[in-house]
């Protein structure tokens, strides 16, 4: 099998010969770079790029794409988190033409008349929420579903996508695909939906594949098994199995994870530049929720314009400004077409942005700090009696399916903190030991680091408006962290390391039957849930 | 290598032991109704946003429960602790963590031998500084003739001084339901575990069980052998 590293330059390659002889060689492989981009050899381009493909990474990819149609199979319909709205928002797209004006909070959302038949025939909402409440369980409920699904073309119109109707519309629009693939039958469309999503997930896979042997390239066996403990991983798999935006922001902030390693690490040539802004106008048009990542993308590009000014003056702008372009486009069209149409679903930054303006910083910080660490003296408790770390991150994190309401005993949890802790001892011993190469990166782990606070820090700033204000939800649900999927492959990968060279295999295939056992008895425990 | 493949055989005899264990175990049976709790039947009795302690007699409690279901919602769980007392003595009690959310907690409680009927069921909630709600039927007639719950506000200790002086009625009755384990394991249920699974599709059939069962298998060969195969 080949397991091929990327090909890299030698370290100092690049800082041989003069400042104007760098200079110069950076412009041949530029002008090098966008000869190969002509369109007349863009397939031929493609077909090469992809048959210089690693076969574990295509391996790491079909883990993730099995896996996730499993998963999609195992969740029944529409009880993914938010799956309905999401469901409705590519009905009103497709079937209006247009995006979705009103958003919702109540979860009784106008649905179209063909889907509430549906749901109806489904139980959704008597299931929904509600653990001891199984799926379908006899073949007169399955004859009405099946009448309900027949009749359900008939009835014409489309609904409203529910809280999710803020959303950018990326995600959706490329759902609308299998979407118009699956005819008249809701179900049909729902499934195809998911493979979609199933699809994204092995994208994912092989960018963390690449990712991680790029930022670790010491040992590429470790980051190959990293990548495979990714494609196992429940909670990442699980989330894109259903209909869900989170699978593409998931694969959005991979690859911008991704650009920023091979920028920082191989020079930012105009091509990756040109990469980099599309992968990052993906995220922006994904979900809303990219722009926590946003902050630490553009601290990277900034970084990068820093270090391109001082090695080629005005021309080492050229791609951080490119890659910074391309990316803000989709967004800004996106937020003058609502300020034009006055259409107020200008989503939850826009929100989040007015109550930065009245004056709450200080207590969205606070709220924000609490969400995440122990609460300082003098900060007003949010949280009383709960340490959100632990009971609502950790916990959550070790299962946390369907729609919020399939978890494991608290003896899993108590188990799984102690693995956990021996991961992340392994993990603290390799960064130890390797601490004079960390300094020599430090630009480099400032953006991740950049990444990480600006994810945490929008989730603390939207639940605060959502939980302390509204009282209407919150948002302390794993899933909104999985953007930062690749700090946590990155951390397997240190683990196994860490263990030293003699140990390090065995904790590898430790790690990986860890999250094969936890992937398999999380599907056990979501079928024992649905239709035990 | 030799230790990789000793790990790798030892994790995967764990977990086909631990998956053989869990199923072996007894899916919980409702033993009996309170009220009922559930997401469509429950009206909401009262919002809270602190800590409460509350009791609601003229319960029964049934033989060998071992967990006590109760309708509330929240996003964010708090610590809960139930008592069950027959007067002013403890039956049995049991506490859960904040770690749950949803439309009901299932706080897990020692079973006791036999069926005691006239019990007082003492609810202590928090510290808690997040929305709840308490879910259940509201009648105020029935919390009017002392059968509904009464609560006290701003205390967490599920004691019957809930029901003293400074209590108030929440308006109904919380829904409690008490759990049991199943008469039978899961190993004896999974031929209709897998024909449920065939249901509530465009396709249907058992089959769909078994191609789950496959990709999953399919997962775990392809991850095990890339595994082995990179391994230094």
């Amino acid at each position: 099998m080949s397991v091929a590293q990327p090909p890299r330059q030698p370290p100092g390659a690049a800082k041989t010969g003069s400042r104007s002889f760098q200079r110069k060689r950076r412009r041949e492989q530029e002008r090098a770079s966008r000869q190969k981009l002509s369109p007349a050899e863009a397939p031929g381009l493609l077909r090469a790029t992809l048959s210089r493909v690693p076969r574990a990474a295509w391996i790491c990819a079909l883990i993730a794409l099995l896996n996730a149609t499993a998963w999609s199979i195992i969740t029944p319909p529409f009880q993914g988190k938010d799956e309905i709205d999401n469901y409705s928002y590519v009905e009103y797209l497709s079937a209006a033409g247009k995006l979705p004006e009103k958003a919702h909070l109540s979860g009784e959302e106008p649905y179209s008349q063909k889907l509430t038949l549906v749901t109806q025939g489904l139980h959704y909402f008597q299931v929904r929420f509600t653990p001891f409440e199984h799926s379908l369980t006899t073949n007169a409920e399955q004859q009405t579903l099946n009448e309900d699904v027949a009749k359900a073309p008939s009835l014409e119109g489309f609904g409203e996508a529910g809280r999710v109707a803020s959303e950018t519309p990326g995600y959706y629009a490329l759902a609308a695909v299998p979407y118009a693939f699956g005819g008249n039958n809701i179900l049909t469309k729902l499934q195809l939906m998911r493979l979609l999503s199933a699809l994204m997930a092995a994208i994912t896979a092989m960018l963390m594949f690449y990712f991680l042997r790029e930022i670790l390239p010491g040992a590429p066996w470790a980051a190959t098994v990293g990548a495979v403990c990714v494609a196992l991983q429940p909670l990442f798999v699980s989330s894109s199995a259903i209909v869900s935006p989170d699978a593409m922001l998931i694969t959005a902030c991979t690859g911008v994870f991704l650009c920023m390693a091979l920028a920082f690490h191989r020079g930012f040539s105009t091509r990756l530049a040109i990469a980099m802004g599309v992968v990052i106008a993906a995220g922006f048009t994904s979900k809303v929720n990219f722009i926590g990542v946003a902050l630490g993308v553009y601290l990277g590009l900034a970084i990068l314009a820093v270090r391109g000014f001082k090695a080629d003056r005005w021309t080492g702008l050229r791609s951080p400004v490119i890659a910074g372009a391309i990316g803000i486009v989709p967004s800004a069209l996106f937020l003058l077409r609502n300020a034009l149409t006055s259409n107020p679903a200008t989503g939850g930054a826009v929100q989040t942005g007015g109550q930065l303006a009245l004056g709450t910083v200080l207590k969205e910080l606070s709220y924000s700090w609490q969400l995440f660490l122990p609460r300082l003296p003098g900060m007003t408790p949010y949280f009383k009696g709960v340490f959100p770390l632990r009971e609502i991150w950790f916990d959550r994190s070790v299962g946390f399916y369907g729609w919020m309401d399939t978890t494991f005993p608290t003896w899993v949890d108590n188990v799984a903190l102690v693995l956990a802790a021996g991961v992340a001892v392994l993990c603290a011993r390799e960064l130890f030991v390797r601490r004079d190469a960390l300094r020599a990166r430090l630009p480099e782990l400032a953006v991740y680091g950049a990444l990480v606070v600006g994810v945490l820090f929008m989730l603390g700033f939207s639940s605060y408006r959502c939980d302390v204000i509204e009282h209407e939800c919150s948002l302390g649900e794993p899933r909104y962290l999985l953007p930062l999927l690749p700090v946590f492959g990155a951390a397997i990968v240190l683990a196994i390391r860490g263990a030293g060279r003699r140990w390090a295999p065995v904790v590898g295939v430790a790690m990986v039957v860890l999250f094969l056992g936890h992937d398999l008895l999380s599907q056990l425990q979501t079928i024992a849930r649905y239709y035990g | 290598m030799r230790k990789a493949t000793i790990t790798l055989a030892v994790g995967l005899v764990l977990i086909g032991a631990a998956s053989a264990a869990a199923l072996t175990r007894s899916p919980p049976r409702v033993a009996r109704v309170g009220v009922p709790t559930g997401d469509t039947q429950d009206t909401p009795l009262g919002k809270i946003l602190g800590d409460i302690s509350l009791c609601q007699p003229g319960e029964t409690l049934p033989a060998g429960v071992s967990g006590i279901r109760i309708g509330t919602w929240a996003f964010y769980g708090a610590k809960v602790h139930v008592r069950i007392y027959s007067g002013s003595r403890v039956l049995t009690e049991g506490s859960r963590g904040p770690n749950w959310t949803g439309t009901s907690v299932t706080v897990p409680v020692k079973p006791v031998d036999r069926t005691t009927s006239g019990v007082t069921v003492c609810i202590g909630i928090g510290p808690n500084s997040q929305p709840l709600l308490l879910l259940g039927v509201g009648t105020p007639e029935g919390a009017k003739a002392g059968s509904g719950a009464v609560a006290t506000l701003g205390a967490n200790s599920p004691t019957l001084a809930a029901a003293g002086s400074s209590r108030q009625s929440v308006g109904g009755k919380i829904g409690v339901e008490y759990l049991s384990a199943g008469s039978g394991s899961w190993w004896s249920r999974v031929s209709s575990v897998a024909a449920h699974m065939g249901l509530g599709r465009s396709y249907t059939g058992t089959w769909i069980a078994f191609l789950v069962a496959a990709l999953t298998a399919a997962v775990g060969v392809l991850a095990i052998r890339l595994t082995l195969r990179v391994l230094p």
